[in-house]
Protein backbone atom coordinates (compact mmCIF):
# COMPACT_ATOMS: atom_id res chain seq x y z
CA UNK A 1 0.00 0.00 0.00
CA UNK A 2 2.61 2.49 0.86
CA UNK A 3 4.46 1.96 -2.37
CA UNK A 4 1.58 2.28 -4.17
CA UNK A 5 0.72 5.89 -2.43
CA UNK A 6 4.32 6.53 -2.88
CA UNK A 7 3.86 6.43 -6.75
CA UNK A 8 0.62 8.12 -6.90
CA UNK A 9 1.90 11.55 -5.74
CA UNK A 10 4.26 12.46 -8.26
CA UNK A 11 1.85 11.51 -10.65
CA UNK A 12 -0.86 14.10 -9.11
CA UNK A 13 1.55 16.80 -9.62
CA UNK A 14 2.76 16.19 -13.15
CA UNK A 15 -1.14 16.67 -13.88
CA UNK A 16 -0.78 20.45 -13.54
CA UNK A 17 2.16 22.13 -14.59
CA UNK A 18 2.27 25.72 -15.02
CA UNK A 19 2.07 27.10 -18.54
CA UNK A 20 4.69 29.01 -18.72
CA UNK A 21 4.86 30.01 -22.32
CA UNK A 22 2.68 33.34 -21.82
CA UNK A 23 5.60 34.58 -19.87
CA UNK A 24 8.38 33.27 -22.13
CA UNK A 25 6.50 34.89 -25.01
CA UNK A 26 6.38 38.40 -22.81
CA UNK A 27 10.19 38.21 -22.06
CA UNK A 28 11.20 37.93 -25.54
CA UNK A 29 9.28 40.55 -27.28
CA UNK A 30 10.42 42.75 -24.37
CA UNK A 31 13.88 41.63 -25.34
CA UNK A 32 13.40 41.75 -29.15
CA UNK A 33 11.72 45.57 -28.66
CA UNK A 34 15.07 46.77 -26.74
CA UNK A 35 17.00 45.29 -28.65
CA UNK A 36 15.86 46.92 -31.43
CA UNK A 37 14.60 49.97 -29.82
CA UNK A 38 18.65 51.03 -28.22
CA UNK A 39 19.77 50.36 -32.55
CA UNK A 40 17.18 52.47 -33.66
CA UNK A 41 18.69 55.49 -30.97
CA UNK A 42 22.11 54.98 -32.17
CA UNK A 43 21.77 54.85 -36.04
CA UNK A 44 20.37 58.48 -35.72
CA UNK A 45 22.91 60.17 -34.18
CA UNK A 46 26.73 60.51 -35.58
CA UNK A 47 28.42 58.65 -33.28
CA UNK A 48 31.58 60.41 -34.07
CA UNK A 49 30.38 63.80 -32.03
CA UNK A 50 31.44 64.23 -28.67
CA UNK A 51 28.64 66.25 -28.22
CA UNK A 52 29.25 69.01 -25.36
CA UNK A 53 27.59 69.54 -21.87
CA UNK A 54 24.87 72.02 -21.40
CA UNK A 55 23.04 71.35 -18.11
CA UNK A 56 20.18 74.13 -19.30
CA UNK A 57 19.61 72.07 -22.44
CA UNK A 58 15.61 71.09 -22.94
CA UNK A 59 14.82 67.76 -24.01
CA UNK A 60 13.05 68.01 -27.40
CA UNK A 61 9.53 68.18 -27.66
CA UNK A 62 9.04 69.33 -31.33
CA UNK A 63 12.08 67.43 -34.04
CA UNK A 64 9.96 68.61 -37.45
CA UNK A 65 11.73 70.54 -39.59
CA UNK A 66 15.18 70.28 -38.43
CA UNK A 67 18.40 70.33 -40.29
CA UNK A 68 20.79 68.32 -39.18
CA UNK A 69 24.83 69.34 -39.45
CA UNK A 70 27.71 67.64 -37.53
CA UNK A 71 30.80 68.83 -36.72
CA UNK A 72 33.50 66.19 -36.09
CA UNK A 73 36.48 67.24 -33.52
CA UNK A 74 39.03 67.76 -36.80
CA UNK A 75 36.67 70.79 -38.40
CA UNK A 76 34.87 68.03 -41.13
CA UNK A 77 31.36 69.82 -41.42
CA UNK A 78 28.76 66.64 -42.83
CA UNK A 79 24.81 66.96 -43.02
CA UNK A 80 22.37 63.73 -42.04
CA UNK A 81 23.48 61.49 -44.31
CA UNK A 82 26.72 61.68 -43.98
CA UNK A 83 26.93 64.43 -47.11
CA UNK A 84 30.38 66.41 -46.79
CA UNK A 85 30.09 70.06 -46.42
CA UNK A 86 33.73 71.62 -47.00
CA UNK A 87 32.84 74.94 -48.13
CA UNK A 88 30.25 77.60 -46.50
CA UNK A 89 28.73 77.67 -49.79
CA UNK A 90 28.40 74.01 -49.62
CA UNK A 91 26.50 74.64 -46.00
CA UNK A 92 24.61 77.21 -47.79
CA UNK A 93 23.54 75.33 -50.56
CA UNK A 94 21.97 72.30 -48.50
CA UNK A 95 20.81 73.92 -45.56
CA UNK A 96 18.88 76.21 -48.54
CA UNK A 97 17.68 72.86 -50.57
CA UNK A 98 15.81 71.31 -46.98
CA UNK A 99 14.91 74.70 -46.28
CA UNK A 100 12.75 74.96 -49.59
CA UNK A 101 10.89 71.46 -48.94
CA UNK A 102 9.91 72.23 -45.49
CA UNK A 103 8.38 75.58 -46.68
CA UNK A 104 6.69 73.85 -49.24
CA UNK A 105 5.45 71.70 -46.55
CA UNK A 106 4.69 74.23 -44.11
CA UNK A 107 7.20 73.35 -41.27
CA UNK A 108 9.59 75.97 -39.77
CA UNK A 109 12.88 75.09 -40.09
CA UNK A 110 15.38 75.01 -37.57
CA UNK A 111 19.39 74.09 -37.81
CA UNK A 112 20.31 71.31 -35.26
CA UNK A 113 23.65 71.87 -35.07
CA UNK A 114 25.87 68.86 -33.49
CA UNK A 115 29.07 69.86 -33.10
CA UNK A 116 32.11 68.30 -30.86
CA UNK A 117 32.73 70.02 -27.72
CA UNK A 118 36.63 70.16 -28.67
CA UNK A 119 36.08 71.94 -32.39
CA UNK A 120 37.41 75.13 -33.09
CA UNK A 121 34.09 78.22 -32.51
CA UNK A 122 35.59 79.18 -36.28
CA UNK A 123 33.50 76.52 -37.72
CA UNK A 124 30.55 76.71 -35.64
CA UNK A 125 30.74 80.07 -36.78
CA UNK A 126 31.12 79.13 -40.22
CA UNK A 127 28.33 76.55 -39.83
CA UNK A 128 25.69 79.53 -38.27
CA UNK A 129 26.88 81.99 -40.89
CA UNK A 130 26.24 80.16 -44.13
CA UNK A 131 22.64 79.10 -42.13
CA UNK A 132 22.16 82.51 -41.41
CA UNK A 133 22.55 83.31 -45.19
CA UNK A 134 20.40 80.50 -46.47
CA UNK A 135 17.55 82.07 -44.17
CA UNK A 136 17.68 80.01 -40.98
CA UNK A 137 18.03 81.98 -38.16
CA UNK A 138 16.87 79.73 -35.34
CA UNK A 139 19.66 77.16 -34.02
CA UNK A 140 19.59 74.40 -32.16
CA UNK A 141 22.95 73.17 -30.25
CA UNK A 142 22.70 69.40 -29.71
CA UNK A 143 24.22 68.84 -26.10
CA UNK A 144 23.69 66.73 -23.81
CA UNK A 145 22.51 67.35 -20.24
CA UNK A 146 25.03 65.52 -17.55
CA UNK A 147 28.69 65.19 -18.57
CA UNK A 148 29.43 61.41 -20.10
CA UNK A 149 32.55 59.84 -19.07
CA UNK A 150 35.71 59.96 -20.70
CA UNK A 151 36.59 56.74 -22.31
CA UNK B 1 16.94 -6.60 -3.53
CA UNK B 2 13.47 -5.19 -3.29
CA UNK B 3 14.14 -2.06 -1.84
CA UNK B 4 16.44 -1.55 -4.66
CA UNK B 5 15.49 2.36 -5.73
CA UNK B 6 12.99 1.94 -8.82
CA UNK B 7 14.54 2.57 -12.30
CA UNK B 8 13.93 6.62 -12.67
CA UNK B 9 11.33 6.94 -15.22
CA UNK B 10 12.26 9.02 -17.88
CA UNK B 11 11.27 12.73 -17.50
CA UNK B 12 9.54 13.71 -20.90
CA UNK B 13 9.40 17.44 -19.87
CA UNK B 14 11.64 20.00 -21.23
CA UNK B 15 13.31 21.78 -18.31
CA UNK B 16 12.94 25.62 -19.32
CA UNK B 17 14.74 27.57 -16.07
CA UNK B 18 18.21 28.03 -17.98
CA UNK B 19 16.28 29.67 -20.66
CA UNK B 20 14.32 31.85 -19.12
CA UNK B 21 17.44 32.40 -16.44
CA UNK B 22 19.03 33.94 -20.46
CA UNK B 23 16.22 35.26 -21.27
CA UNK B 24 15.88 37.81 -18.10
CA UNK B 25 20.06 38.34 -18.25
CA UNK B 26 19.56 39.24 -21.68
CA UNK B 27 16.30 41.63 -21.02
CA UNK B 28 18.25 43.15 -17.68
CA UNK B 29 21.40 44.11 -19.63
CA UNK B 30 19.66 45.51 -22.51
CA UNK B 31 17.42 47.73 -20.02
CA UNK B 32 20.15 48.65 -17.93
CA UNK B 33 22.44 49.74 -21.49
CA UNK B 34 19.76 51.50 -23.19
CA UNK B 35 19.59 54.16 -20.02
CA UNK B 36 23.51 54.23 -19.59
CA UNK B 37 23.44 56.52 -22.72
CA UNK B 38 22.68 60.33 -22.53
CA UNK B 39 19.84 61.34 -24.85
CA UNK B 40 20.92 64.40 -26.44
CA UNK B 41 18.83 67.62 -25.49
CA UNK B 42 18.64 71.06 -27.35
CA UNK B 43 20.15 74.27 -26.69
CA UNK B 44 18.30 76.66 -28.72
CA UNK B 45 19.07 80.12 -29.61
CA UNK B 46 17.58 83.15 -32.36
CA UNK B 47 19.39 85.17 -34.46
CA UNK B 48 17.52 88.32 -34.93
CA UNK B 49 16.54 89.23 -38.18
CA UNK B 50 15.72 91.98 -40.73
CA UNK B 51 13.11 90.41 -41.65
CA UNK B 52 11.42 89.75 -37.87
CA UNK B 53 12.53 93.08 -37.03
CA UNK B 54 10.34 94.38 -39.89
CA UNK B 55 7.17 92.87 -38.80
CA UNK B 56 7.39 93.59 -35.13
CA UNK B 57 6.64 96.61 -33.25
CA UNK B 58 9.83 98.98 -32.49
CA UNK B 59 11.38 97.38 -29.32
CA UNK B 60 14.57 98.91 -27.64
CA UNK B 61 17.79 96.41 -27.72
CA UNK B 62 20.34 96.46 -25.13
CA UNK B 63 23.28 95.09 -26.71
CA UNK B 64 26.14 93.84 -24.51
CA UNK B 65 29.08 91.46 -25.70
CA UNK B 66 30.08 88.51 -24.69
CA UNK B 67 34.04 87.98 -25.38
CA UNK B 68 35.51 84.16 -25.57
CA UNK B 69 38.95 84.07 -26.15
CA UNK B 70 41.06 81.31 -27.34
CA UNK B 71 42.18 79.99 -23.70
CA UNK B 72 38.58 79.94 -22.86
CA UNK B 73 38.45 82.88 -20.85
CA UNK B 74 35.26 84.44 -20.43
CA UNK B 75 35.31 88.54 -20.77
CA UNK B 76 31.84 90.35 -21.00
CA UNK B 77 32.02 94.46 -21.56
CA UNK B 78 36.05 94.45 -21.16
CA UNK B 79 35.87 92.11 -17.48
CA UNK B 80 37.82 89.28 -17.84
CA UNK B 81 34.84 86.98 -15.55
CA UNK B 82 35.53 83.11 -15.52
CA UNK B 83 39.18 81.91 -16.34
CA UNK B 84 38.52 77.97 -15.50
CA UNK B 85 38.30 76.56 -18.94
CA UNK B 86 38.63 73.48 -17.95
CA UNK B 87 34.70 73.71 -15.57
CA UNK B 88 31.27 73.75 -17.06
CA UNK B 89 30.49 76.64 -14.67
CA UNK B 90 30.57 80.34 -15.47
CA UNK B 91 29.33 81.97 -12.24
CA UNK B 92 31.15 85.51 -12.54
CA UNK B 93 29.23 85.29 -16.05
CA UNK B 94 26.08 84.43 -14.36
CA UNK B 95 26.33 87.06 -11.77
CA UNK B 96 26.73 90.14 -14.39
CA UNK B 97 23.83 88.64 -17.18
CA UNK B 98 21.50 88.51 -14.02
CA UNK B 99 22.23 92.53 -13.38
CA UNK B 100 22.11 93.04 -17.48
CA UNK B 101 18.83 90.99 -17.37
CA UNK B 102 17.63 93.34 -14.56
CA UNK B 103 18.58 96.58 -15.87
CA UNK B 104 16.97 95.93 -19.30
CA UNK B 105 13.59 94.96 -17.35
CA UNK B 106 13.53 98.28 -15.62
CA UNK B 107 14.51 100.37 -18.83
CA UNK B 108 11.69 98.33 -20.71
CA UNK B 109 14.23 97.39 -23.55
CA UNK B 110 15.12 93.94 -24.76
CA UNK B 111 18.16 91.65 -24.15
CA UNK B 112 20.60 91.03 -26.48
CA UNK B 113 23.69 89.53 -26.42
CA UNK B 114 26.36 89.08 -28.82
CA UNK B 115 28.72 86.61 -28.82
CA UNK B 116 32.41 86.91 -30.15
CA UNK B 117 34.52 83.90 -29.84
CA UNK B 118 38.01 83.38 -30.98
CA UNK B 119 38.26 80.76 -33.96
CA UNK B 120 40.49 78.66 -31.71
CA UNK B 121 38.74 78.63 -28.85
CA UNK B 122 36.69 75.34 -28.29
CA UNK B 123 33.57 74.24 -28.71
CA UNK B 124 32.61 73.44 -25.04
CA UNK B 125 33.63 77.16 -23.95
CA UNK B 126 31.35 78.58 -26.57
CA UNK B 127 28.32 75.74 -25.38
CA UNK B 128 28.94 77.09 -21.48
CA UNK B 129 28.17 80.94 -22.45
CA UNK B 130 25.06 79.93 -24.27
CA UNK B 131 24.00 77.52 -21.33
CA UNK B 132 24.26 80.51 -18.95
CA UNK B 133 22.51 82.60 -21.32
CA UNK B 134 19.70 79.88 -21.30
CA UNK B 135 19.75 79.53 -17.43
CA UNK B 136 15.89 79.98 -16.51
CA UNK B 137 17.08 82.94 -14.17
CA UNK B 138 18.73 84.78 -16.97
CA UNK B 139 16.72 83.03 -20.40
CA UNK B 140 17.95 85.20 -22.92
CA UNK B 141 17.39 83.52 -26.56
CA UNK B 142 18.38 86.75 -28.55
CA UNK B 143 21.85 85.85 -29.55
CA UNK B 144 24.27 86.94 -32.65
CA UNK B 145 27.69 85.42 -33.02
CA UNK B 146 30.08 87.94 -34.76
CA UNK B 147 33.97 87.31 -35.69
CA UNK B 148 33.38 84.92 -38.87
CA UNK B 149 36.23 85.00 -41.37
CA UNK B 150 36.47 82.23 -44.45
CA UNK B 151 40.05 81.27 -44.65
Amino acid sequence: MASIKKRATPEYEEGVPMDMSPMIDMTFLLLVFFMVASHLITVQIDRRVNAPTAKNAQVAKDTTGRIVINVLEDGGVFGYDQEDLPTSEAIEDYVDSIKKANDDKGMTTRLNLRADKKVDTRVIKKVVQAAGKAGVNEVIFGSLTVEKDEK
Amino acid sequence: MARKPLPSEPDPALDMSPMIDQSFLLLIYFLVTSTLEPTEADLAMTMPTSQAAAGSEHVDIDMTTIDVNSAGHVVMNDEVLDTDASSREVPLLLDRLHTYVEAAKLTGSEPMVIIKADDSAKGQRFIDVLNALADPSVNISKVTITGFSEK
